[in-house]
């Protein structure tokens, strides 16, 4: 387990929970926050911080600190406040508490196995800050040995100059489909795609056939000349070789992870460009839309509809967790999904980060 | 240095191991030293996802990139791996899908 969350005040923040229908509101379980649960928030802060001219690139150089929110006169706290500095300088937003739900859900799994909580049942949680308990700290390293020493090391982040009214003058907004309804989430961080690498990402998600396919995006992380403003430029993708492809998954192996960072390598060389990296992934679901109980796909407004909306273009949680298990630390990392709707048209949804979730976004594509 | 571990064993063990880890995209590496040689390979992958603070709700695997094979799990890292010089890739056991 990685290490637990200690503020600045020297405590642990835990996520505790209550019984829905609890009047008392006793707490049942009590999780510590982890650095792993607080992964996304800190790699967010990082782009930010990036963008904003007050954080470097290199991330040896950078330490985190987590504050806790104010406490409301329930004894809960407002949040929490995740901080990066560096030097003199430092950057730090503001999470609520419901950023940290997946802690709560893991508070949860024992509650359920025990027959304290009901399989669904609705709970309450809220964040409070507790005295160090020696229990939740064992160090990762512990686990390896008593002589174990550990250190990390970050591949340096180089951005490349440019200009990015030059990059907004020579594309177009491109946004999915679902758009037409509801908009998607706006983003301060820009991210551009040649047309290339769009046609390649959606060759990768439906080489499968039948069965998931999946690629993986190459890019370079550039920074305006002027305003320092950080944005992402995708160049190509790779089709992601050697996976187990299914019709309901796509499982990349060792091998399809080595194959993609030997291409990477060799483009690296080849185009000259050491800075190039992996900037996200593209998979399909390429199988239909499920029929509804009795048989239909379509529903009744279909050929009044503007939009379908019956749709598998949307990210599942194992995607999600996918996304966070191999982009950590890359909070410009984006997923793109190419699915059908009911009517067994393409559809597709992209997403990146934003206030530690994962959410739909639109992309600029280069003319 | 021994262990109380009641990992497969598949030969001698080296121990302790000196390796560096690094996460599927190579954006962060890792130095190791005077690891437990008797841990398992799921073990010690465990252990590296905890210092890469990647999700725990993912189970990982390790690749021996010297070599490009996988680490078999239930066994000792040092009776899979040499004494020193192994370059590991830690590989999330997950996948991309709607389930």
């Amino acid at each position: 387990m990685s290490q637990v969350v200690t503020t600045e005040s020297g405590e642990q923040l835990n996520v505790v929970l209550t019984k829905h229908d609890d009047p008392q509101q006793q707490i049942i379980a009590r999780e510590p926050v982890r650095m792993s649960d607080v992964g996304l928030h800190l790699d967010e802060i990082w782009l930010k911080g990036l963008s904003a001219g007050v954080l470097g690139t290199d991330l040896s150089r950078i330490s985190r600190h987590v504050t806790a929110g104010k406490t409301r006169p329930d004894g809960k706290l407002g949040g929490f406040f995740a901080e990066l500095r560096e030097g003199r300088e430092s950057f730090r937003s503001h999470y609520p508490s419901e950023s940290l739900i997946e802690v709560a859900q893991r508070a949860a799994q024992p509650l359920v196995s025990a027959g304290i909580l009901e399989q669904n049942e609705v709970f309450r949680y809220f964040l409070q800050t507790l005295p160090i308990d020696e229990a939740d700290t064992a160090d990762a390293t512990n686990l390896l040995g008593a002589g174990a020493r550990v250190k990390t090391k970050h591949e340096a982040l180089i951005l490349e100059q440019a200009s990015l009214s030059e990059y907004l003058a020579a594309s177009r907004e491109l946004c999915d489909p679902a758009s037409a309804i509801e908009k998607s989430t706006p983003f301060e961080h820009e991210l551009f795609f040649t047309r290339e690498a769009w046609d390649q990402g959606r060759e990768a998600a439906r080489r499968g056939g039948e069965n998931e396919s999946a690629g993986m995006f190459i890019g370079r992380i550039m920074q305006d000349s002027e305003t320092r403003k950080v944005f992402t430029r995708v160049d190509c993708c790779i089709e992601v070789e050697h996976a187990t492809e299914e019709q309901y998954a796509v499982t990349p192996t060792g091998d399809s992870y080595a194959r993609t960072n030997e291409l990477l390598g060799i483009r690296r060389r080849r185009l000259n460009r050491p800075h190039e990296r992996i900037v996200g992934s593209a998979h399909g679901h390429n199988f239909g839309v499920s029929a509804d109980a009795d048989g239909n796909r379509r529903c009744e407004s279909c050929d009044l509809a503007a939009y379908c909306n019956r749709t598998n273009a949307a990210a599942s949680t194992a995607d999600i967790d996918w996304h966070k298990t191999v982009f950590r630390g890359a909070p410009w990392a984006t997923f793109l999904i190419w699915g059908y709707n009911a009517r067994e048209e393409d559809d597709w949804k992209l997403y990146g980060l934003k206030g530690a979730s994962l959410v739909r976004r639109s992309l600029r594509i280069l003319d | 240095m021994s262990s109380n571990s009641t990992a497969l064993q598949e030969g001698p063990v080296a121990d302790p191991l000196a390796f560096t880890a690094t996460d599927v995209t190579t954006s962060r590496v890792v130095d190791f030293s005077g690891v437990d040689g008797y841990r398992t390979a799921s073990e010690l992958a465990t252990s590296i996802a905890a210092t890469l603070e990647l999700p725990e709700n993912t189970p990982y695997a390790l690749r021996d990139n010297n070599r490009g094979r996988m680490l078999r799990d239930d066994v000792s890292v040092g009776s899979q791996l040499p004494a020193e010089g192994s370059e590991l890739t830690l590989v999330p056991k997950s996948h991309l899908g709607q389930h």
